[in-house]
């Protein structure tokens, strides 16, 4: 018995050393390709003008803080989530409510459209995502027609359907996301690596189907929470927001972060990020309730926009890229 | 029981190192060159970028709402 774990214990040693050589040779070979910064690089692109963007349309009907949010592929329709239990339907243009749900449980912390338009998915509390087929008929309880499709052993923190309406991706508290198929409501895959809450996720623009399941890549430099990813348009790297209130983007391909979006005067932590359509633009919703607009390649910061009177909490671009749409603990949502 | 804690430790740290070797084999490329393509592909779809290149307000669905009048 002795002997065993005498074995055991070198074998755990050896391991150790191993992992720290490792560790140290992941550093070098990552550090060896940091030749130059981005905004190095893109010092002879011309600078962005100023900007000036405004609020066009303020969506008052939540009854507590607006939690999470999505468009509809007709660029027109949001689906929100508050932590009043409800899920509602905008037509962003008129500002017209279309559909609204009550979840039985408060704090819907995701939620996301469908990309046939037809139905919307949500989740929080409950550990659950359930997806409600959205009906023309106004007179129709939509609650009826819940389909509980995925089972965390805790709390949903958000949720994304892939290409099709048959498959919907999910992240949670309890550490995993999950790959569920929307009619059986199986689990098709569960994705571990995290060592802790998993608080966002995001679809690569082309992505088809996700079959290993496998942690290929993982970045760590931020120094606290990252409550939000968004891939870059052309899917070869993505941006996170964090509670260390920077943004920073990571290349994929490069393996690193290549660029850090943060300034002294800026405390608070970032809630939320999405790209414009080019990937020019990096929109971060913050918890001093203001958005910042930061040009993706040179590093600045383009354009600071107030509005809200809470921390934003959710905010993403349309899917033409004509506007942006952000959510906050003010109970409104703003476009 | 401690022999077990340990049994768990090593699988563990065995798949910690799994993990990191995969890591080490990736492929990468430059910063330089990724950077590069990062610029090209804003360079490229900047002028379809409506947040970039701003909409005329008679195509702007967001324009503010004219008032109609019906009579």
């Amino acid at each position: 018995m002795a002997t065993q774990e005498v074995q055991l214990n070198e074998t755990l040693a050896h391991l150790k050393t191993e992992s720290e050589t490792l560790k140290s040779k992941l550093e070098e070979e990552r550090a060896k390709l940091h030749d130059v910064e981005l905004h190095q690089v893109a010092e002879k692109v011309e600078g962005l003008g100023q900007f000036v963007m405004k609020t066009r349309r303020t969506l008052k009907g939540h009854g507590n803080k607006v939690l999470c949010m999505d468009w509809c592929k007709d660029k027109r329709r949001i689906v929100s989530s508050s932590q009043d239990g409800k899920v509602i339907v905008w037509d962003a243009f008129t500002t017209n409510k279309e559909h609204a749900v009550t979840m039985p449980c408060t704090w819907v912390m995701a939620c996301a459209y469908a990309p046939s338009g037809c139905a919307v998915a949500c989740g929080g509390l409950d550990n659950k995502c359930s997806v409600y087929p959205l009906s023309l008929d106004k007179n129709e309880n939509l609650a009826a027609k819940k389909k509980s499709v995925a089972m965390h052993t805790n709390y949903l923190s958000a949720c994304s359907f892939t290409n099709s309406d048959m498959q919907i991706l999910t992240s949670s508290g309890d550490g995993t996301c999950a790959l569920w198929d929307v009619e059986s409501g199986q689990l098709l895959q569960s994705f571990h690596g995290h060592a802790a809450d998993v608080l966002c996720l995001d679809l690569a623009p082309s992505e088809t189907g996700n079959t290993f399941g496998q942690c290929i890549q993982s970045f760590e430099t931020h120094e606290s929470d990252i409550n939000s990813v968004r891939y870059y348009p052309s899917g070869d790297a993505f941006a996170s927001g964090s509670d260390d209130a920077t943004c920073r983007l990571y290349d994929l391909r490069a393996d690193r972060e290549v660029a850090i979006y943060s300034k002294e005067s800026i405390i608070f932590g970032v809630s939320s990020v999405d790209f414009s359509l080019s990937g020019r633009l990096l929109f971060g919703g913050y918890n001093d309730y203001t958005i910042n607009v930061w040009d993706v390649l040179k590093g600045t910061r383009v354009s600071i926009l107030f509005g809200h009177e809470n921390r934003v909490s959710t905010l993403r671009v349309s899917p033409d890229g004509t506007a942006f749409s952000t959510g906050s603990w003010d109970h409104t949502l703003r476009v | 029981m401690s022999n077990n804690n340990a049994s768990n430790n090593l699988i563990i740290a065995q798949r910690a190192v799994k993990q990191l070797r995969l890591e080490a084999s990736f492929p990468r490329i430059k910063v330089s060159q990724a950077a590069a393509e990062l610029r090209n592909f804003c360079l490229q779809n900047a002028s379809k970028d409506p947040l970039l290149v701003g909409v005329p307000s008679s195509d702007n669905p967001f324009r503010p709402p004219k008032s109609c009048s019906l009579f």
